[in-house]
């Protein structure tokens, strides 16, 4: 595995990680349009620069618990030609990260949040969780 | 110049050349459509033949050599009308066409990088018998190669033919000295100015190139002959020549004319000679164009778009801050907010192309169909200029091309039953376009069966798409035959009915909100109208607010605005209402209702009357309206996924994003509901 540079943020108390390479834009949490049908996770679309662009709550999405009115940051992703921005607590740094502290979910994590992550990395005594890109995607679009 | 930018610069070379070679083919059909109105117009004959001409000239540059040695063939046998040694007739034209057809399936070829075409034999056979023995091949295309290699480029097309009886030859032997690139001065830009007085055919002599270990890199051993033809004076070329005065060497002789064989004194022919040298169909029109990549033009649109939200903004702000409307900022704004909007519509129609272009497609569709089904048809079109968007005119052709397919196979009968119904042997499918109400409708006529609503009924039956006994009227029978799974003739032919049918058609439509009619008369022919928006990049609506979200409804789909009393509205169960309208009673929907928000009644103060495009109607209650206006759609599949209620979205002034109703999707959900209570109550 290649080290890769990642953009760490935190969803309640976990952080989790992601490939900056997939990172198109940071903001501030705005309230989205929310429209009728849509999935618990999917709070509505927001316009970013003419863009009309779905806002996924990216905790609720994975089932982790966490507080409501703690979403301060939106996260824009792009992957295959699409983007979503993801509601996230909060965006902590950005940190490079080597293979050796890459390591596979305990077994007994459940298969709701396994589809999601890649694994869990530790830098220093902090545990990221490794987010997949693509389920991320797939799970939005559902 | 490196390897790499020559690469790329022979591919965008390359890529203009097949454009011109489409423009030239389009132009191609149009003349020979054409010339079978009047087959004795010479005009037109020169055109095509400056058509063939020119592609060939094309594909001589690019050694092409099964283009060139078709082309070459085509021209030479057009040749011999031109000069008036044959006479067109509907046969002939019928061979040209099949020949345009045999042109533009070797161009499509070579442009999806093949490097050879084998032509049907029996097309090439048919050119040679008015040809004679008499057949001369194409002269190669290895000069052209070499001279590619010399220049690492090259350039315009360089092929010349003897084109006209006013026009002269020269030979020019032209060599230069070693000062002459010290000068920075280039043989090209001489072949270029000599291009520009008539058409050149440049060999370029390399036998003095000694070996490598001899040359000296400041000589220039080479040397170029030229044949021009032009009608310029011997002065003009001398003139380009004195430019370079010592630096080069040029030796100019006339070359006697041939006798020509056959002079026609007929007018065509003094047309001819003012119009020569024509290289381009392009150069013909009226008009002058600018070739603009078309990303350039979506940005535009992209960007005036966005500058009508700008716009919105600096409104919104004004009305938040209470600048009255008739102060002077507002009047400036009102001014701007016109400017705008012209602007808008300009670029607009910047994307917008004749209908033209798919017409013409059509052409070669009716005729193959035609002779795989054995019937006569005759073709009429009728508003080929018509403009149509590109992003809409992109997706209009598959469902024109299966329509005009079925109206040749299930319409026009074939000719032994015309005689016998009294009709002209010769079927006629009628394509026209043309502008009503601010939409593009095209119609597909044809003068054969007609659609049989027994029939249809029957089948649809048969099918199970309908019950047994199920009462519907002429028209809603005729819409069953775009419910999937719905074919009227019982073997699938190689023409139509492959499974897909009229169904993909419609849906197809339906994706550039297009709506589709149907009029028939049993025996005498059958119309489909098309109904399409000039764009899809911008909608007319109404923005209304509910529950305190803005939305907005598209103006096409509202009929009617009235003020809405809850005390009229009955009930009709299972939470439903109706609503009295002029002599009838409405289905209503709460706006409320579509965002699954708790409504509170008391605000639902407007009613739109909504109709889709099957002219059914009905109530759709809101809060409050807000403003008509012209909303930028944005699309949002594009991000996301199909959401129900709303197909695209629309950015408002302060920045917010706000839903556009898909009146149709209502519709069909109300229709659905209706569908399950039926079941429920059975």
């Amino acid at each position: 595995m290649i080290e890769e540079k990642m953009l760490i943020f935190s969803l309640g108390n976990q952080e989790f990680s992601i490939q900056i390479s997939v990172v198109k834009e940071i903001k501030i949490w705005s309230k989205a349009t929310p429209f009728p049908a849509a999935p618990t996770f999917v709070e509505g679309v927001v316009n970013v620069r003419g863009s009309v662009i779905p806002l996924v709550d990216m905790a609720r999405m994975m089932g982790v618990t966490e507080n409501e009115n703690e979403k301060r940051a939106i996260i824009f992703l792009e992957n295959k030609d699409k983007v979503i921005g993801f509601s996230v607590s909060n965006v902590t740094d950005i940190s490079g990260v080597d293979d050796e502290s890459f390591k596979p979910l305990p077994e007994i994590s459940s298969d709701h949040l396994k589809y999601f992550l890649n694994g869990i990395q530790s830098i220093a005594d902090r545990l990221i969780f490794s987010v997949n890109v693509d389920a991320l995607f797939e799970g939005s679009l559902q | 110049m490196n390897t790499e930018d020559f690469t790329e610069d022979m591919d965008a070379i390359r890529l203009i050349f097949f454009d011109e070679c489409d423009e030239q083919l389009t132009l191609l059909e149009e003349e020979l459509t054409a010339l079978e109105e009047e087959p004795g117009n010479g005009e037109k004959i020169n055109t095509i033949f400056r058509c063939v001409h020119s592609i060939k000239g094309g594909a001589a540059a690019f050694g092409m050599e099964d283009l060139v040695r078709f082309s070459h063939l085509f021209e030479s046998v057009l040749d011999r009308f031109r000069s008036g040694e044959l006479s067109v007739n509907a046969e002939s034209i019928k061979i040209f066409l099949k020949c345009k057809d045999a042109l533009s399936d070797i161009v499509a070829s070579f442009k999806n990088g093949a490097s050879t075409y084998g032509v049907a034999p029996e097309i090439t056979a048919d050119l040679k018998r008015y040809l004679g023995s008499d057949v001369s091949e194409p002269e190669s295309t290895s000069e052209n190669v070499e001279m590619e290699d010399i220049f690492g480029m090259s350039f315009a097309p360089v092929k010349i033919e003897i084109d006209g009886p006013s026009e002269r030859q020269f030979s020019i032997v032209l060599t230069v000295s070693s000062e002459f690139y010290e000068r920075g001065d280039d043989v090209r830009n001489i072949l270029m100015a000599l291009g520009g007085l008539g058409q050149v055919n440049v060999q370029v002599d390399s036998d003095a190139v000694p070996f490598l270990s001899d040359i000296s890199v400041c000589q220039s051993y080479l040397t170029w002959q030229i044949l021009l033809t032009t009608e310029k004076s011997r002065e003009s070329i001398d003139e380009i020549f004195d430019w370079c005065a010592d630096d080069l060497r040029a030796v100019v002789t006339s070359v006697p004319e041939e006798p020509k064989q056959i002079t026609v004194p007929s007018a065509p022919d003094v047309e001819e000679k003012t119009d020569l040298p024509v290289r381009k169909g392009t150069e013909r029109k009226d008009s002058a164009t600018v070739r603009v990549d078309i990303q350039r033009i979506d940005k535009l649109v992209d960007l005036i778009g966005e500058l009508v939200i700008n716009h919105g903004a600096i409104q919104s702000q004004m009305r938040r801050n209470k600048v009255p409307g008739d102060s002077f900022l507002g009047t400036v704004v009102t001014a701007q907010e016109q400017l705008i909007h012209e602007l808008q519509e300009n670029v607009i129609t910047m994307r917008a192309y004749p209908i033209k272009t798919v017409f013409q497609k059509l052409g070669r569709v009716v005729r193959e169909t035609a002779r795989l089904t054995g019937k006569q048809v005759r073709l009429v079109l009728e508003g080929e200029d018509t403009e149509v968007d590109r992003s809409i005119l992109e997706k209009l052709s598959d469902p024109l091309t299966h329509m005009v397919r079925n109206a040749i196979d299930h319409g026009i009968e074939s000719p032994e039953v015309r005689i016998q119904e009294g009709k002209a042997p010769e079927g006629l499918l009628r394509l026209r376009a043309f502008q009503r109400s601010g939409r593009i409708i095209v119609e597909i006529q044809d003068d054969g069966t007609g659609l049989d609503p027994d029939k249809i009924y029957g089948k649809a039956v048969e099918k199970k798409i309908i019950e047994k006994d199920q009462k519907l009227d002429r028209e809603e029978i005729y819409s069953l035959i775009f419910e999937p799974g719905f074919s009227t003739v019982a073997e699938v032919t190689d023409v139509s009915g492959r499974g897909v049918g009229m169904d993909v058609v419609k849906q197809s439509l339906q994706q550039i909100n297009g709506r589709i009619f149907i009029n028939s008369a049993k025996g005498r022919g059958t119309i489909f109208s098309i109904s399409l928006p000039f764009t899809l990049s911008v909608i007319e609506g109404i923005i209304f607010k509910s529950e305190g979200q803005d939305f907005v409804i598209p103006i096409n789909n509202v009929s009617e605005t009235i003020i809405f009393d809850n005390k009229k509205a009955f009930h009709i169960g299972d939470g439903k209402y109706g609503y009295p309208y002029r002599d009838s009673y409405l289905s209503v929907i709460y706006a409320s209702d579509l965002l699954g928000l708790p409504s509170c009644k008391k605000n639902q103060k407007i009613c739109f009357v909504i109709e889709n495009e099957n002219e059914e109607k009905m109530a759709l209650i809101v809060d409050k309206i807000i403003d008509q206006s012209r909303f930028v759609v944005k699309n949002l599949e594009d991000n996301y996924r199909k959401i129900d209620c709303f197909s695209t979205a629309t950015i408002l002034g302060d920045g917010n994003v706000a839903f556009i109703l898909d009146v149709e999707f209502l519709f069909g959900e109300l229709l659905k509901k209706r569908e399950n209570s039926l079941e429920e109550s059975v």
